[in-house]
């Protein structure tokens, strides 16, 4: 054990491209205590981590441990210094054993050779210490999430972390693990090490942290002992009570035709549910219904189910029970090429990768959805004039500035990439719009137009589910806010009725009933 | 336009590269590289028999070439074109050599679409394993080319061995089963002009076909794809199928142009020089050309060359193995382009990358 692992971050700037991830970011923590961290997604807390490991390098600030300042940007030194993260996606590799995962990077040896012996030894310690058994020589791969987590904690102290980070641990287990994992977080901080987390999930929070930090939209807006806090407060604080209190009365008390009570349902679940690896559900019992010239949009902390809803709804994923159907047509077995065939359409979540072809020219992208059709093609033979015209033509439609129809897709803003996404799908989007984070990545003109656009599909009849995590963004378009929290739907709320503060708690799992 | 004019310098860059590293091999065994390479030059294309020769020679790798760059392009990375190659060669010969009453016209066709049904069947079952269960296609195309070579092998030592001969043979075609020889007596057929116009074919169906845009796009961009309403699983099957056609018909056009009969082990590694002509030719119709075009006469040369020169065939697999290494190394992703922001029209990535999960981490 080395000395002191006080952690000080002080005047912290990080800005992507046009995104601010740390604004002016202070924060202190003592040693041998465990310091929670909050906020929603985009609020900047994994920036601030990755910063603090030497992952990011800072624009301004700086940080230090035990009063030593750290170089910045070099994990190698945040290492030297004793600080180690255990990121989202484990570091581990899958091909090489636990024991081999463990010393890696930092190997003892005999001459040229890994000295195993020395090796089981310092993992024989470690294991004792975290109380659990390790089969050192199975390949991680056969290891389950919990036992790699656990390895990954043991990596860090065989390196003698004396500032260990923790992004989301708890995502991946299961309740029995989390008891475990806060065990060994308590012996931790027992023994003089300080102890950082992010989370999303506040009972976790308040159960486990001596501090807790909120942050949203890179800054700090709040800093204070867990015991002088409760969820509720929390959630506020993360989701910005006041702020969007305001941004409701403000939108929401905007005039809108009503949906028409007749209006026949476009988009329908019933019961779905999907299973994951483990007959984990990662939808549980999911029932919705989009009505025609209606926007219906999903709140929820990315990664309670939101990506499933997508793949089922589109039809990338067959759900284990229930039924989905479009236009009243059950479509629960059919293809996405079947299912947008009777008028569904996407705005995908990763436009880079889902939304369009980074490695073709624009054009490529532009006529995917038409391109069985007349003119882009007669009897299979397509026409690149047609094609190239069709672009045009939705370039200019939704004012897409970009260097041609031959410009590489690569060489669009991400602004401009969205348009040209959105454009090419509300062109086919003739019963029901699924709509992931229409505005992500996109600036402040951008996102209205892109409302804009959305709300007259909306007037043409068109049923929206709008699925972002942008609250404000639902607020403005959603005729109901339904809540996705762990794969359910835990709370649904009317346009001119949503309770903000406690639709944070249930995002937020602060509140679970309905 | 410059951005172009810097993207088609950098397709020639492995040539010059090669030629560079060529020259210095030459200058530490003490001979002219000029010298050397005007020879090379002179004997591969400086005459009309060295033309056909050479041509004779870039037959089988732009059939091979083809193949594999058609799957590479729907994003599948098979390597098991010289198994198809085999296969299509032993049905297009068991076809000569079985059907001789019949008129050349239906013996040619029949042989062809025998070697395309073989071929093609031989790219389905890897296809299968990777389109319903993941299973690595590099791995299994790769390992299936042992089986071919060795199927074919105990064919032709077995039921099918030539009456007469010791060596491991099948008897030879009918001679209304041979191609027609385009320039004799080089061995030049009637192939290239096959292989040439399928050249021809590949680019239509890539560049003009909705199923060619499909492709495409399931190869460049395969979540796009899928979420655009590409069946990707049926993309993959049909591009190991088409491949293992193509690759087949390269093995029926090598017997019945040039060989006569099925031979055991006849191919110097057909399938796998297609590969490079595929990455080299950036997986294009005339790329592949060009680069069929560059081998055969690079191979034609060096053989011509040893005849009248001391110098040694190795200098012409150093010649060919950095031209590989350097075709492979993705000259048009280098930073200069980057800047411009254009990226090579294909990839040949396999569709699903591994999970992220490598890197020892902090």
């Amino acid at each position: 054990m080395r000395q002191e692992a006080s952690l000080k971050v002080d005047g912290v700037n990080k800005r992507f491209e046009t995104v601010v991830a740390n604004d002016a970011v202070d924060l202190e923590v003592p040693a041998g205590t465990i310091h929670a961290i909050v906020g929603e997604n985009g609020a900047g807390k994994t920036t601030l981590m990755r910063i603090v490991a030497g992952l990011e390098r800072a624009d301004s600030g700086s940080v230090s441990l035990g009063g030593v300042a750290l170089l910045p940007g070099s994990a190698a030194a945040a290492i030297e210094q004793g600080i180690g993260m255990v990121q989202q996606h484990f570091q581990l590799i899958e091909a090489l054993s636990a024991l081999e995962n463990l010393v890696l990077g930092a190997e003892p040896s005999r001459g040229p050779v890994l000295d195993r012996r020395a090796a089981r030894q310092r993992g024989a310690q470690l294991a004792a210490r975290l109380r659990t058994k390790v089969d050192w020589d199975e390949p991680v791969r056969r290891l389950s999430v919990g036992e790699r987590q656990r390895l990954e904690i043991m990596r860090l102290l065989y390196r003698d972390a004396r500032l260990l980070i923790f992004d989301e641990p708890t995502t991946v287990l299961t309740p029995g693990e989390v008891d475990d994992l806060f065990g060994v977080l308590r012996e931790l901080a027992a023994e003089g090490r300080t102890i950082l987390f992010i989370s999303h999930k506040l009972r976790e929070v308040l159960n486990i942290a001596d501090r807790v930090t909120v942050m949203r939209r890179g800054r700090v807006v709040a800093s204070l002992p867990v015991r002088e806090t409760d969820a509720h407060r929390l959630a506020g604080l993360m989701v910005g009570e006041a702020e969007l209190t305001r941004v409701t009365e403000d939108e929401a008390a905007v005039e809108r035709s009503p949906v028409p009570d007749d209006a026949s349902l476009a988009l329908a679940l019933r019961g779905v549910t999907l299973r994951g690896p483990a007959g984990r559900p990662l939808l549980n019992d999911v029932s919705l219904g989009v009505r025609r010239g209606e926007i219906v949009g999903i709140a929820g902390v990315e990664g309670n189910g939101q990506r499933e809803l997508i793949d089922v709804v589109l039809g990338l994923r067959r759900p284990a029970a229930g039924r989905i159907e479009l236009a009243k047509r059950d479509a629960t077995a059919l293809s996405v090429a079947r299912r947008r065939r009777l008028g569904l359409a996407y705005v995908a979540e990763d436009r880079r990768s889902e939304g369009c072809d980074l490695n073709g020219p624009l054009t490529r992208s532009a006529v995917a959805l038409r391109i069985d059709e007349r003119p882009l093609s007669r009897y299979g033979v397509t026409s690149p004039a047609a094609m190239r015209s069709y672009a045009r033509s939705l370039i200019d439609r939704y004012r897409v500035i970009a260097g041609g129809v031959s410009a590489p897709m690569r060489s669009l803003s991400g602004g401009n990439a969205q348009r040209l996404v959105v454009g090419r799908e509300l062109d086919r989007a003739r019963v029901a719009l699924l709509c992931a984070h229409p505005s992500r990545g996109v600036d402040v003109r951008g996102t209205a137009f892109l409302h804009e656009q959305l709300l007259e599909l909306r007037q043409r009849g068109v049923g929206i589910l709008l699925i972002s995590e942008e609250l404000s963004e639902l607020l403005r378009l959603a005729d109901r806010i339904a809540v996705l929290y762990e794969g359910r739907l835990v709370g649904e709320f009317a346009r001119q009725q949503v309770d903000v503060e406690r639709l944070g708690r249930l995002m937020t799992g602060a509140e679970t009933a309905a | 336009m410059n951005i172009r004019l810097a993207r088609g310098g950098l397709l020639l860059a492995p040539f010059a590269a090669a030629l560079l590293v060529g020259a210095v091999v030459l200058l530490l065994t003490g001979r002219n590289p000029i010298d050397t390479y005007g020879l090379l030059l002179a004997q591969s294309w400086g005459s009309g028999s060295g033309i056909a020769n050479s041509l004779s020679q870039a037959t089988p790798i732009l059939l091979t070439g083809l193949a594999t760059a058609f799957a590479f392009r729907a994003g599948v990375f098979t390597i098991g074109v010289e198994g198809s190659l085999y296969f299509g060669a032993f049905a297009g010969a068991w076809v000569g050599f079985t059907f001789g009453g019949l008129p050349g016209f239906a013996l040619i066709g029949l042989a062809f679409l025998a070697a395309l049904l073989a071929g093609g069947v031989w790219g389905l079952l890897p296809g299968i394993l990777r389109a319903r269960w993941r299973v690595d296609e590099v791995v299994t195309t790769l390992m299936l080319n042992f089986v071919a070579i060795s199927l074919t092998s105990y064919l032709v030592n077995g039921p099918f061995l030539a009456i007469g001969t010791a060596n491991s043979m099948s008897p030879v075609v009918a001679p209304e089963a041979r191609l027609g020889s385009l320039a004799p007596p080089s061995q030049l057929s009637a192939g290239f002009l096959i292989a040439l116009l399928l050249a021809g074919l590949f680019w239509f169906v890539m560049s003009r076909t909705t199923f060619g845009y499909r492709l495409d796009l399931a190869g460049s961009s395969p979540r796009f794809a899928a979420a655009s309403g590409i069946d990707l699983r049926r993309v993959i099957l049909i591009a190991m199928v088409v491949a293992g056609c193509i690759g087949g018909l390269a093995g029926a056009i090598q017997v019945l142009g040039v060989n006569g009969r099925f031979i055991d082990r006849f191919s110097p590694g057909f399938g796998f020089t297609g590969i490079a002509v595929a990455l080299l030719g950036r997986n294009t119709a005339i790329g592949c050309v060009l680069a069929a075009l560059f081998f055969g006469g690079l191979n034609n040369g060096a053989a011509m060359m040893q005849l009248f020169s001391d110098i040694p065939l190795d200098l012409v697999n150093v010649l060919s193995g950095t031209v590989m290494i350097f075709a492979v190394l993705d000259f048009t992703r280098i930073r200069l382009l980057r800047h411009a922001g254009v990226t090579p029209a294909v990839s040949i990535a396999p569709a699903e990358a591994p999970s992220a999960e490598a890197g020892p981490g902090p």
